[in-house]
């Protein structure tokens, strides 16, 4: 029982990395996602990379599934209970534009329509004591309103349940009562920070991906076991961690960023095997396109972030995803020009050239129809693709409209996606102030390899690296996640009214907290257990890896707690964030306070009283790092090609003469000059005239820009 | 010519460098303020300059500040030559007249950037302060008449000179306005801002040279106006006219307040004049040029490159012609503090006139009056003066294509936000939130209807005044092509008898301990004839409750 694996379901391919711990050894495999039943695709991909379930002692999984719902509007039918007076809050948000100079700017539509939005009497002071009580009666009138409209899904948000959660957990008492099979969000428990809008839209779209989630996380499981898994099932988080099936079950909104934040993950792995600090991660799948810095082998998180207009407050690595996928349909406008997604056809129906009944010309068939995939080697050559369907969508829908020939059509089809793409890694490098040609670019996904050589060229980036396999390396990046909880908890307190003993107390709160994400579980059988009694008294008195190692049985080197303050002066609105590991030191969190904001903003006002916002918990446990074998040496000659065919060079804008490579024949220290069309499995690296590509230690392709 | 040399990577990268570093000038003040104006209503802007007093970037608070943002510099160097500046130097500037155009809180600081011993640029911020001294807390008032009964006025004072603070001028500061401690902080952040944006502007010239930075910015100022000047030849050429009313200038309410504008689109340029408007008035309602050309910036940046970022070159295709001592030009000593309602108003006129140059463009006419509630008292635990100022969102027009938005805060203040209640409320114990919603039956009618406004309603847990300034009901939300008008904004105040007092404008309105404030703003109005709206639409809007029966059946003749 030595099995992790890794898999990761995107919108058109689910992947798999199996890495055997005893041997060091690491296989994968990948199938085309089945949208209508995704565990088919799981179970696919096991059969293929012939993995003996009963093997594996953890599963690392990584979904789409709740981000499909939120960005497809599938998700469940959902209603909203509030405080009275309040149910707007959801549709008015913050009242502000994100697109400053629109006069005619939409703001999303709010996931509950506003005569699903229920309210409550009952009302709690900024302190959390109570004004007027919960009105039980008056919450049962307003909940049988509900009969009848087949919601699926509830989300509870009362004012300030922040600082006393009590009625909101009354009132999802009495909403689990008269409301059974109806999944129940409640906000204290999804994220404890004030501004009503913001917890709001956090606990909706948890409710609005909860019940497709809990189906399907459901379906998973069972699937597995029966199929005889014993070991631990968990899945990737936003944060770029891991956390249990259960935990996942009640806070899906963790979720939402699973894959590419596992990809992102492994590219931080990856730049500590390399030893190269700053890196740009260019992921490329059948729906998006997605790009974040690491720098000195880190990545960046944030506490909030927006899916498509709705604020979430939950940390989430610093990502940006454009719509520019393999699958992604090409298309004319109105006016007459040629436009690229949003919509995408998936791995259902699929690009035109898969004929899985596609019919809209995508990017992919775009790539087959300019010779940069090989229809026959496609997936290895066990899916072939029909390149005169390709070419044919392309005449018909998009080289006929715009008066241009075949080839020309579908060069415009890959600048148009080059360019859309490039602006998303602009936006997060040169946006920032950072020089993109300080980076080198990590592409992986199936897309990757094949554009990333012309995105670094348009913005100057000199060298681009595409790991081992990358077409499933977000699947590899799952072997690389640790274990991770975090909880955000606003209590504003001065400084000064508080001590240690009195935030040990709360830190303590805050851990059995997370420690019961897994609500609802007997206490008997919960696995959490160990993790409470740890809690209740200061971590180093126990061993932590013993019980993290039973619990996850995973080889846990082992546990890291995080806890730090958000402080700022009183009157200010922003806070700087402290490290405050040590609880004992609590007496100097004044001093440091006053040192950070001076290093940050130029001064400080110790003569002005401290606030403290937020306390923050984070409790991270490693799981033994992921290797990367090193391949076999090159024994001198120069690599041989496989062949050569003719391959639209998107450069030079002609078409000529590409040698072709198989990559596994690839040996380290060989050297290839473009033009070159590197194959594997799941994917084909592009490299163009006076590009030089060699072949690192451990696989990798370094390529360096002409 | 060298600058065709420039690579257009390396052009990219020092013009999102500069944006980059006037972004983390915006960061810096957002995070120090200590001023929930500044703070969450974003209040305030920042950017930086070349030696010409070019803006080479920019860092949005408030987006109406985008464009005067560089003309208390000039005003200084008028005043006092260039050889006034000295390399640590800060000046503070809130003169209405010259250079400001707002009302006397707004105060600018900026310094000068040299590199190499030669001036290189400038970089300034412009923050609201909460109070600034004269007849009352907050300093605005609805009916002064003289702008020194507004507070403190600055004239290119040197705050800092050569590195070290003038004491001086902090001690006159500090014993004339109310939230000194306040406000000195803001002070305080309004210098990190300064100094950040200078050490993060020596950053770049550093790493690229004077001479590469300054020519990237002159490329990519020329592409700007390139880019605008193109998107202005997309408009039909001819002259567009807008006029409109705002309610009256706080002093003599029976007399409404005309702003008049002419447009004039003609191959790749526009002329925004100002001919026929009011003269100015006697009470607190004018503006100075200073703001009424940046208004007409934003106008020119909605029209033309919304989605590219702010520099001289955007403006360069715009011409403003703002009659002298007009309500729109104010000079001394025409007081200023209600300076936004001539700008909100001129700002949507400015909309309406070209609704017929871009019919798939233009919605009709918003709420636009965020008719600010400011209220102020003893803190019951600190027994210290707060001040608790909100904006309020209301609806925006019907447009071409669908319902205009409900409750979004005014056009210029596009980026402010709300106050959340948990926000409001943990700060302020003498203030509860009991509602924060919808206004039902605000939109006005039309195929497509217009968005709502809101209603927001207080409790006062102990004694507050209250200082409001409603506009908006002389020239209410228009309709466009048949659409009818938006409702009215109001504020009520509800007595512990009962008894109701409806205000509009007030200056420290007594409110007295248990009573309840309801705010409700003004909605959009509507596009196209109501008749011609889907009947669908109009049962959907009642069953959800945006619509009474009673309105569906009025204006719609629709039976519910």
């Amino acid at each position: 029982v030595s099995l992790r694996i890794g898999v990761d379901i995107g919108g058109t391919f689910t992947d798999l990395v199996v890495l055997d711990e005893a041997t060091g050894a690491v296989g994968n495999a990948k199938a085309l996602s089945t949208p209508r039943d995704l565990l088919e695709g799981v179970l696919r991909c096991i059969e293929g990379a012939r993995v003996d379930l009963a093997d594996g002692h953890l599963i690392v999984h990584g979904t789409t599934v709740a981000i499909n719902a939120l960005l497809e509007r599938k998700g469940a039918r959902t209603a909203l209970l509030t405080t009275e007076g309040f149910r707007d809050v959801l549709e008015i948000g913050r009242g502000n534009y994100t697109r400053m100079y629109d006069v005619l700017y939409r703001r999303p539509e709010a996931l509950v329509r506003r005569g699903l939005r229920l309210e409550v009497p009952e009302r709690l002071d900024a302190r959390g004591q109570v004004l007027r009580a919960l009105d039980e009666a008056a919450l049962r009138a307003a909940l049988s309103r509900l009969t009848g409209e087949d919601v699926e899904a509830l989300a509870i948000v009362l004012l300030f349940s922040y600082r006393n959660p009590a009625h909101e957990r009354r009132a999802a008492e009495i909403a689990t009562e008269m409301l059974p099979g109806v999944s129940i969000s409640i906000s204290h428990r999804i994220t404890q920070e004030w501004r009503e809008y913001e917890r709001t839209s956090t606990t909706v779209v948890n409710a609005y991906v909860q019940p497709t989630m809990e189906r399907y996380l459901g379906a998973l499981d069972r699937g597995l076991r029966a199929r005889g898994f014993a070991g631990r099932l968990l899945i990737t988080q936003s944060n770029g961690g891991a956390f249990a099936l259960d935990a996942a079950l009640s806070k899906p909104v963790h979720v939402i960023e699973s894959g590419p934040a596992a990809g992102a993950t492994g590219c931080a792995r990856l730049s500590a095997v390399l030893g190269i600090d700053r890196l740009i991660s260019f992921d490329m799948g059948g729906t998006t396109a997605k790009c974040a810095i690491v720098e000195r082998g880190l990545l960046r998180t944030m506490d909030e972030y927006h899916v498509d207009g709705y604020p979430l407050r939950i940390p989430v690595i610093d990502i940006k995803e454009v719509s520019a996928g393999g699958g992604t349909v090409a298309w004319i406008d109105a006016g007459g020009a040629l436009n690229l997604g949003p919509q995408s056809a998936g791995a259902d129906p699929g690009p035109v050239c898969y004929r899985l009944g596609g019919n809209a010309p995508t990017v992919t068939d775009a790539n087959v129809a300019l010779g940069r995939i090989d229809p026959q080697r496609f997936l290895g050559g066990e899916m072939p693709l029909d390149l005169d369907a390709a070419l044919t969508a392309i005449e018909k829908h998009l080289a006929g409209p715009l008066r241009l020939g075949g080839t020309e059509a579908a060069a415009g089809v890959v600048r148009l996606a080059d360019v859309k793409m490039a602006l998303a890694v602009r936006s997060i490098t040169t946006e920032r102030g950072l020089d993109p040609r300080e980076y080198a670019l990590v592409a992986y996904g199936g897309g990757g390899p094949l554009h990333a050589v012309a995105i670094a060229r348009e913005l100057g980036i000199p060298r681009v690296l595409v790991p081992p396999s990358p077409s499933t390396f977000s699947a590899w990046g799952m072997l690389a996640t640790d274990m991770r909880h975090d909880l955000v908890r606003t209590v504003l307190e001065k400084l000064a009214a508080t001590d240690a003993t009195w935030a040990a107390q709360r830190f303590a709160e805050m851990a059995i907290e997370l420690r019961g994400a897994a609500e609802g579980e007997p206490s008997q059988t919960n696995p959490d257990l160990c993790e409470a009694k740890r809690y209740s008294v200061e971590p180093s008195q126990t061993n932590p890896d013993l019980c993290e190692a039973k619990r996850y049985s995973a080889p846990v080197r082992g546990s890291n707690i995080r806890k730090a303050v958000d402080l700022r002066y009183v009157g200010q609105e922003h806070t700087v964030t402290i490290d405050a590991a040590d609880v004992a030191l609590w007496d100097t969190l004044r001093t440091q306070f006053d040192a950070a904001h001076k290093r940050a903003y130029g001064y400080a006002a110790p003569d002005v009283e401290v606030e403290l916002l937020n306390l923050r918990l984070t409790m991270v446990f490693p799981l033994a790092p992921a290797p990367l074998p090193l391949i076999e040496r090159a024994t001198g000659s120069a690599p041989a090609p496989a062949g050569s065919r003719r391959i639209y060079s998107t450069a030079a804008q002609d078409v000529r003469e590409f040698s072709v490579f198989r990559r596994h024949a690839l040996r380290a220290g060989d050297v290839i000059a473009g033009p070159a069309a590197i194959e594997e499995a799941g994917t084909t690296t592009i490299i163009e005239t006076g590009d030089v590509l060699s072949i690192e230690a451990h696989g990798c392709l370094d390529i360096r820009l002409a | 010519m060298s600058i065709g040399m420039h690579d257009p990577i390396t052009v990219e990268v020092i013009r999102a460098a500069l944006n980059a570093a006037a972004e983390r000038m915006r960061i810096t003040m957002i995070k120090t303020a200590y001023n929930h104006i500044i703070s969450e209503s974003l209040d305030f802007g920042c950017a930086i300059f070349d030696a010409d007093v070019q803006m080479i970037a920019q860092g949005i608070g408030l987006p109406v500040f985008q464009g005067h943002l560089g003309f208390p510099i000039e005003a200084t160097i008028r005043d006092r030559g260039l050889d006034a500046f000295h390399e640590g130097d800060l000046f503070i500037h809130n003169d209405p007249y010259t250079g400001n155009g707002n009302h006397v809180n707004d105060v600018s600081m900026f310094g000068p950037v040299f590199w190499e011993g030669e001036l290189t640029g400038f970089v300034a911020v412009k923050a609201h302060w909460s109070d600034i001294g004269g007849a009352v807390p907050s300093s605005m008032q609805v009916s002064s008449t003289d702008i020194r009964q507004e507070g403190l006025r600055f004239q290119s004072v040197r705050l800092y000179s050569r590195g070290e603070p003038n004491e001086e001028v902090f001690r006159v500061i500090r014993a004339n306005i109310r939230t000194e401690s306040g406000t000195l902080k803001d002070v305080q952040a309004m210098i990190a801002v300064c100094r950040a944006g200078e050490q993060y502007f020596k950053e770049i010239l550093a790493k690229y040279g004077r001479k590469q930075v300054l020519d990237a910015t002159r490329i990519y100022m020329d592409q700007s106006e390139q880019r605008a000047r193109a998107a202005l030849r997309n408009l039909p050429a001819g002259v567009y006219h807008a006029a409109g009313h705002f309610d009256n200038d706080g002093i003599t309410l029976d007399q409404p307040v005309r702003v008049e504008l002419a447009i004039t689109v003609a191959d790749g340029s526009l002329t925004v004049d100002f001919t026929g408007s009011s003269p100015q008035v006697a009470g607190p309602f004018n503006c100075g040029d200073a703001i009424t050309i940046s208004a007409c910036r934003m106008l020119i940046k909605c029209l033309t490159t919304p989605a590219d970022p702010v520099d001289e070159g955007c403006f360069r295709p715009l011409t403003v012609i703002a009659p002298p001592r007009s309500v729109v030009a104010a000079q001394e000593p025409a007081p200023t503090a209600r300076y936004f309602v001539p700008v909100n108003l001129l700002l949507d006129l400015g909309l309406r006139a070209l609704a017929d140059a871009m019919p798939d463009g233009i919605p009709a006419g918003s709420y636009a009056d965020q008719m600010p509630t400011i209220l102020f008292g003893t803190h019951p635990d600190t027994g210290k003066l707060f001040i608790q100022g909100d904006l309020n969102a209301g609806g925006t027009g019907g447009r071409p294509a669908r319902d205009g938005e409900s409750a979004l805060i005014i056009l210029a203040g596009s980026t402010a936000r709300n106050n959340p209640a948990e926000v409001v409320e943990s700060r302020n114990g003498a203030i509860r939130i009991l509602r924060y919603g919808l206004r039902e039956d605000s939109g006005g009618a039309g195929r497509y209807r217009g968005g709502l406004g809101i209603e927001r309603v207080y409790q006062f847990l102990a004694p507050a005044f209250g200082t409001f300034t409603l506009d908006r009901k002389v020239t209410p939300p228009w309709g466009l092509r048949g659409g009818r008008e938006g409702a009215v904004n109001s504020v009520e105040i509800t007595a512990r008898d009962g008894a109701v007092r409806s205000i509009r404008k007030a200056t420290m309105h007594p409110i007295a301990a248990g009573e309840t404030l309801r705010v409700r703003s003004g909605g959009g109005g509507g596009y196209g004839p109501p008749a011609e709206r889907d009947p669908e639409a109009v049962r959907r809007d009642v069953a959800e409750g945006y619509v009474s029966e009673k309105v569906a059946r009025r204006d719609y003749g629709v039976q519910v």
